[in-house]
């Protein structure tokens, strides 16, 4: 059985989050993705932890090794001309590049797409940057928050008294990163079919600004402004305390029915107070209190069971270790365990896509250039002695 | 000029709501031909959301007005054709025959009952890609699950992580878990088509929405697997570095105040309200921010000296900022800060969004004229291609309006058939039911 990516090559110049998360999931689908790190350190979020037991460590950090399985890492100096020059032995022979450094750095490095397209027309690229290649914000500094905040999502979340807030983690960024694994393969789709790469400029605030549901498109086109509306649209949209947590329900007018039935009540179906969207908005209040007392009488357990029976749009509110142990995820293989000689065996999510005869497959993530004797010497024909140079002069 | 990427493939989208067609949304964007499925009887929901509601615009086409679907589903055909049919669901095979890849998001059962499996798509194009997107999965318990956006990033981590530190979970302002799983979607398609192209091989493949979502909180997993804990609820705050949040600042005037719509239509309000988010990761940032807010004392005080005495001290370092932003707008404070590498962003809500400098300066926003909707303002393709740069090439189809190209030029049926499919109901431009039972 064959990865769907076997054959493609990536050369991997990307740090923090979006870029791995890119790269990550093209490895999981079979790509041969060389992470170029800066020698000595790497990438940032070896020092990010979470570290087993708080012990920070290069090799141990859950967020590199989350975000990095399965690729090559090859340590280069590209503010060396020598490891600019190594990277462009790589590059010809490459599918893509995939970058996520400060607009201009490339190209100061003489690595700027027309420079690559030079190099090896065949070749695509990928810039990942906060707010685009150019612009008037182009050099502004940015991290998750402004992303957040500046892509417009973060304006309708929270309570509408209250300062909005940002979504848990990383969401722009894992966004973009998701977008631009996605823009990596359909230029390389593209450069088969039409025989030539291309250049892919990506901003995170644009991913988001694309991904306003109806809010964007009302204040583009009528002028007015969605607002927070926290975690209650209306009786049945909303998140609900139960017995050990909370479940969120999420029921269209057309699952109303289901709703009831599934509350035991199937008397409410015809009940003229909710039986039209009118009546109901009418009598949320009486609807959201029949909701929070049945909810209070039972486990979240009892009511994700009672929504796959009756077909009601529930969301079992679900901390990271349930979902570690949850037996439909488990059944289908979605977690991948794997052993790392530093960190030890531990389960890796999979990625987007099941396909039964193209598996994503999870191997550990790299060691600070573990791959540079494999790919300088193996694949570019550097002997040992001169890796030994590269490595005093601090190459790689 | 080259074409773009994947000018060429052709997409039979039988994808409803928002999730879905975000995803062959993407598709479209980069070249391909999706054209959209509905039935007669079944438009796609997001149809009947309508600025102003159903009947603010009963004259003309309202199913043709959205402009939530006019976003989403700009640069692809539309056709109406009623799968249930037995000579429509012929019909359909026929096009899947000339097609590349079929995509649904349906219930589980739905492609099972109209006996549309992959099975049964093989055998009239032996090269098929069919992609499904269930919200969480096609087999085993949680097939019958219904889910949407909000309910699924409940169930993949995110609503129970995300929330003021003194809150409760939180849902996401509308709503992260569609727009991801849409990326994911167009994911899962890139990769099947890669797959086909390589090996010239069709393919079957999942795109779970739970799953995808799952991917974004990655770090979480690994944090329990080593410290049997997970990340409290931080709400703005950052896990070391301090200040790091979101200010008040100065309200609008009354009169200059954003309009407002809730429930899909005006509410006669309007918001004043402004916000800046501030980040500080180092000591040079944290001297920047002083002397910006005229300060500079506040850098001997011993109890922000340094980055861990910052973090220690933050509720009283948050006190100071937002005295200080409370005086000044967003985007001055943002400018003010960013000139001094300060990272700073005002939180643009969407109307800011379409009137921000920066976004106009990179041409985010396109304008097509649509048959009944008049001139539409929409995002242009996020990614931006060197060698075929791509653009809004057609606004969204009218319901049904594509029906003769499909029908008569690709297929090759005369006026006079397309006709009598349309008397008899397994066609049509108007649907049936509209905004009936829908939402």
């Amino acid at each position: 059985m064959e990865q769907a990516l076997a054959g493609i090559k990536i050369l991997d110049l990307t740090h923090h989050v979006a870029g791995p998360y890119a790269t990550r999931l093209l490895a999981g689908y079979g790509a041969e993705v060389i992470k170029i790190e800066p020698p000595g350190t790497g990438d940032p979020t070896r020092l990010w932890g979470p570290f087993p037991g708080d012990e920070p460590h290069p090799e141990k950090s859950g967020f590199f090794l989350v975000l990095n399985t399965g690729k090559k890492s090859v340590t280069l100096n590209l503010k060396t001309k020598t490891g600019v020059r190594i990277f462009e032995e790589l590059a010809r022979t490459a599918d893509a590049v995939v970058e996520n450094f400060s607009p201009g750095v490339m190209a100061a490095w003489g690595l700027g797409w027309h420079e690559l397209h030079e190099l090896n027309p065949k070749l695509s690229m990928v810039s990942i940057s906060n707010f685009g290649q150019d612009g008037p914000y182009r050099d502004y500094k940015a991290n998750e928050l402004m992303a957040f905040a500046m892509g417009g999502m973060m304006s309708t979340t929270g309570d509408p008294d209250r300062e909005p807030v940002k979504n848990f983690g990383h969401a722009a960024e894992y966004m973009a990163g998701l977008k631009a694994s996605s823009a990596a393969m359909t230029v390389i789709y593209g450069a088969t079919a039409h025989g030539g790469g291309q250049h892919v400029d990506l901003s995170i605030q644009e991913e988001m600004v694309a991904s306003l549901e109806s809010s964007g498109p009302i204040a583009f086109n009528y002028g007015y402004d969605a607002v927070r509306s926290g975690s209650y649209s209306r009786a049945a949209m909303a998140i609900y305390p139960c017995k050990d947590g909370h479940m969120m329900f999420w029921c269209l007018d057309r699952n109303i029915p289901a709703l009831f039935r599934g509350m035991g009540s199937p008397e409410l179906i015809d009940d003229p107070r909710f039986s039209t969207a009118a009546a109901r908005q009418e009598n949320d209040d009486i609807l959201n209190a029949l909701i929070i007392s049945w909810c209070a009488e039972r486990t979240k357990k009892e009511i994700y069971e009672i929504g796959i029976q009756e077909q009601v749009p529930v969301g079992y509110m679900a901390m990271p270790d349930e979902l570690l142990e949850w037996p439909p995820l488990r059944d289908k293989g979605f977690w991948q365990e794997v052993e790392h000689p530093f960190a030890g065996t531990l389960s890796y999510p999979g990625g987007p896509s099941l396909m039964s005869e193209a598996p994503y497959v999870v191997s550990r993530a790299p060691l600070l250039g573990e791959h540079n004797e494999e790919v300088l010497c193996g694949r570019l024909g550097y002997t040992n002695l001169q890796l030994s140079q590269l490595r005093a002069l601090g190459i790689i | 000029m080259t074409p773009l990427p994947l000018q060429g493939v052709r997409v039979a989208d039988l994808t409803m709501a928002w999730a879905g067609p975000h995803g062959t949304q993407q598709l479209a964007d980069m070249g391909a031909e999706v054209i959209k499925i509905e039935g007669p009887n079944n438009h796609d929901l997001i149809r009947a959301i309508v600025f102003g509601g159903l009947s603010a615009t009963d004259v003309g086409h309202p199913y043709n007005k959205s402009v939530y679907f006019n976003e989403f589903s700009r640069n692809k055909l539309g056709l109406c054709l009623n799968l249930a049919d037995p000579e429509g669901r012929e019909l359909f095979l026929r096009f899947v025959a000339i097609c590349d890849v079929v995509v649904e998001n349906y219930r589980a059962d739905v492609m099972d009952k109209l006996n549309l499996t992959y099975e049964v798509l093989k055998q009239v194009k032996s090269d098929i890609i069919v992609v499904t997107q269930p919200a969480f999965s096609k087999t085993g318990s949680e097939r019958n699950l219904v889910g949407y956006g909000p309910s699924i990033e409940a169930a993949a981590g995110m609503q129970g992580l995300s929330g003021y530190r003194d809150g409760g979970p939180q849902k996401t302002g509308f709503t992260y878990c569609d727009a991801l799983a849409g990326l994911g979607l167009a994911n899962v398609l890139m990769l099947a088509l890669l797959y086909r192209q390589r090996t010239g091989k069709g393919i079957y493949a999942e795109g779970s929405m739970r799953d995808t979502t799952l991917g974004v909180i990655g770090e979480t997993f690994m944090e329990w697997q080593m410290n049997r804990r997970y990340p409290p609820r931080l709400g703005n705050r950052h896990a070391w570095m301090a200040p790091h949040g979101c200010y008040p600042c100065k309200p609008l005037p009354p009169e200059e105040g954003r309009p407002i719509h809730r429930a899909r239509g005006s509410s006669g309000e309007k918001s004043t309200d402004r916000w800046v988010t501030i980040a500080v990761g180092s000591d040079d940032q944290w001297r920047s921010l002083c002397e910006a807010m005229g300060m500079a004392e506040l850098v001997e005080d011993g109890r922000f000296a340094d980055a861990v005495s910052r973090y220690e001290h933050q509720d009283e370092l948050d006190d100071i900022v937002a005295a200080w932003t409370r005086e000044h707008g967003d985007y001055e404070l943002m400018h003010l800060l960013q000139a001094r590498g300060v990272p700073a962003g005002a939180v643009l809500t969407p109307l800011a969004i379409s009137q921000d400098p920066h976004l106009e300066a990179r041409d985010v926003f396109e304008v097509v004229e649509h048959p009944d909707f008049g001139p539409n303002k929409v995002t242009r393709p996020s990614a931006r291609l060197s060698e075929s740069p791509a653009h809004v090439r057609r606004p969204a189809p009218c319901f049904g309006e594509h029906n003769d190209y499909v029908l008569g030029d690709l297929l090759g049926l005369s006026g006079d058939e397309i006709q009598a499919l349309e008397e008899k109901g397994i066609i049509s431009s108007v649907p049936k039911r509209y905004g009936v039972g829908t939402l």
